[in-house]
């Protein structure tokens, strides 16, 4: 199980051919089944990475090296954003992925995700507007969990949300993690969400987008209110914290006073 | 602000009588501003002519459109799948939209004859381009986010098209399309007004024409009135059908999916 699935090496990206870099030899590596969050200050590149993981972008130089076996390859990608189609109904939204694969539509996989994600069966007729932003984010995970992935990748799905829901959904998200067999990479700028849901943290620094420290989390398996109210979370929080500052006060020295001029 | 079915219709019957009233006490002769109930009298004598160049305007109207709506989709297509087309000739399709009918039919007519065929011509190319541009803007404007969605599902350019950027669309067409119809009919009365009399094919806009150079004010009235009420119910018609297209994609209260079938 512990064997390593996919393997991203010195992925480095620009704007444009020659424009500012957003990425810089940035290298990491996914084992089967684990949970690693990709924390960073917004404009770090975060989602480049998840994006390039996808698919959806190709890094200018690096590699991106899937090594899953043929046929379990199916990765799931849950944006910032619920992005469900405004004239689909729920049930239609989660057929999407099976229509566009030009596979059968599992009506009995959708509703077994549906309950998974924790929504009613009548849910699944309403319009999206219907929805409050929370059930919005459970449908567009649901969508994610679909065809068997073996790798979600997150955008900051929970940023818009308020923090007591955005708290609910993070201990929803673990017990889907753990009942899943999927492997999750999470892109978040929250040190306590990352802390949270993670067995490993990578830390990234802006201009250019690069890692600059990774932590391995030690925490229990169940991610629950007592693990966040821990004393062994907190200091986990702290110490990823006390990185990012010192990253960040190095940063602006080199860029900030230079550059802006502003103190 | 809440419509009101008294106030209009009161003000119209005030609106004529005191017409009737002033061109009678001061002597308006007919031919300059005739009176409502020489327009009337006009209209009961000429009734047949009237109705059946409605008829003749109506069709011509209506195959422009059709005409016009079936082109327009397709630069449009063209527009959101080819960058490079879209880059070199989308300034010129908005360009266009502002070159007055009036001054290209004459063109028009010397390429396509003195025919009711050079009428349809020019009711189509004056209602191309408002569709051009609202369908090339609402299959532009899709969610970029979405679109990836659609890729990280190996969705082909056909399922983008038809299942998310038309779809999305609707709105902006039903818009350009009530722009166009408008547009239709003005341009079909142009034609008629330039190509002139065809061997039973007398539209209103050949009566406008022949019937100013006649002095035969209430007839021309009868046909400007005419004109209107074509107008109107074009843009109704269009209205009305817009309405069931746009209730079937966003009514929540529609149980009806946009494929047709029940969820």
């Amino acid at each position: 199980m512990n064997q390593t699935m996919l393997q991203c090496q010195r992925l480095t990206h620009r704007f444009s051919s020659l424009g500012a870099l957003v990425l810089e030899d940035v290298s990491l590596d996914l084992t089967n089944g684990e949970f690693v969050s990709l924390l960073g200050p917004s404009g770090c590149g975060k989602s480049t990475i998840l994006k390039m993981i996808a698919g959806l972008i190709r890094p200018h130089s690096g590699e991106i090296r899937d090594s899953r076996p043929v046929g379990q390859q199916r990765t799931g990608y849950v944006f910032q954003e619920p992005r469900l189609i405004a004239w689909r109904t729920v049930q239609e939204n989660l057929a999407l992925p099976f229509e566009l694969s030009r596979v059968k539509v599992d009506h009995d996989e959708i509703f077994r995700t549906l309950d998974l994600v924790g929504l009613s069966k009548s849910d699944a007729f309403k319009l999206p507007h219907m929805l409050s932003g929370g059930m919005k984010m459970r449908v567009s995970l649901a969508r994610a969990l679909l065809m068997q992935p073996t790798l979600l990748l997150f955008d900051e799905p929970f940023a818009a949300l308020d923090e007591l829901l955005r708290e609910q959904l993070n201990e929803d998200l673990n017990a889907l993690w753990r009942e899943g067999l999927w492997t999750g990479l999470f892109v978040t700028h929250t040190i306590s969400e990352a802390v949270f849901l993670s067995e490993r943290v990578l830390v990234m620094s802006p201009h250019p987008g690069r890692i600059v420290g990774e932590f391995a989390i030690e925490g229990p398996k169940v991610r629950d209110q007592e693990w966040r109210n821990s004393l062994r979370f907190q200091q986990q929080v702290i110490a990823i914290r006390e990185t990012m500052r010192s990253g960040r006060s190095a940063d602006q020295e080199k860029h900030g006073l230079s550059q802006t001029g502003s103190p | 602000m809440k419509a009101n079915f008294i106030a209009p219709p009161v003000f119209l019957v005030v609106f004529l009588v005191t017409w009737q009233l002033l061109t009678a006490a001061l002597g308006v002769p007919a031919y300059l501003l005739p009176a409502p109930s020489d327009i009337f009298t006009s209209f009961v004598e000429e009734s047949e002519k009237v109705l059946k160049a409605m008829l003749v305007t109506g069709l011509a109207s209506i195959l422009g459109l059709a005409i016009s709506f079936c082109v327009s989709q397709v630069i449009a297509i063209v527009f959101t799948l080819s960058p490079l087309v879209r880059i070199s000739c989308y300034p010129y399709a908005i360009l266009l939209q502002t070159v007055p009918v009036v001054a290209i039919a004459p063109i028009l007519i010397t390429w396509c004859g003195y025919g009711f065929g050079s009428v349809v011509i020019v009711a189509a190319v004056i209602s191309l381009f408002p569709m051009i541009t609202a369908t090339t803007n609402g299959l532009l404007s899709v969610d970029a986010e979405l679109v990836e969605l659609f890729t990280l599902y190996r969705a082909d350019w056909r399922q983008v098209l038809f299942q998310l950027r038309y779809p999305h669309a609707m709105r902006y067409l039903i818009t350009g399309l009530k722009t166009s119809c408008g547009l239709a009919v003005v341009g079909a009365i142009v034609g008629e007004y330039f190509v002139g009399h065809h061997q039973g094919q007398e539209g209103l806009g050949y009566y406008l024409f022949i019937t100013s150079q006649q002095m035969k004010t209430p007839f021309l009235f009868v046909n400007v009135l005419a004109s209107t009420v074509l107008g109107v119910m074009f843009f109704a018609v269009i209205t009305v059908l817009a309405q069931t297209i746009l209730l079937r994609y966003y009514d929540p209260t529609s149980l009806r999916g946009p494929t047709g079938k029940r969820a």
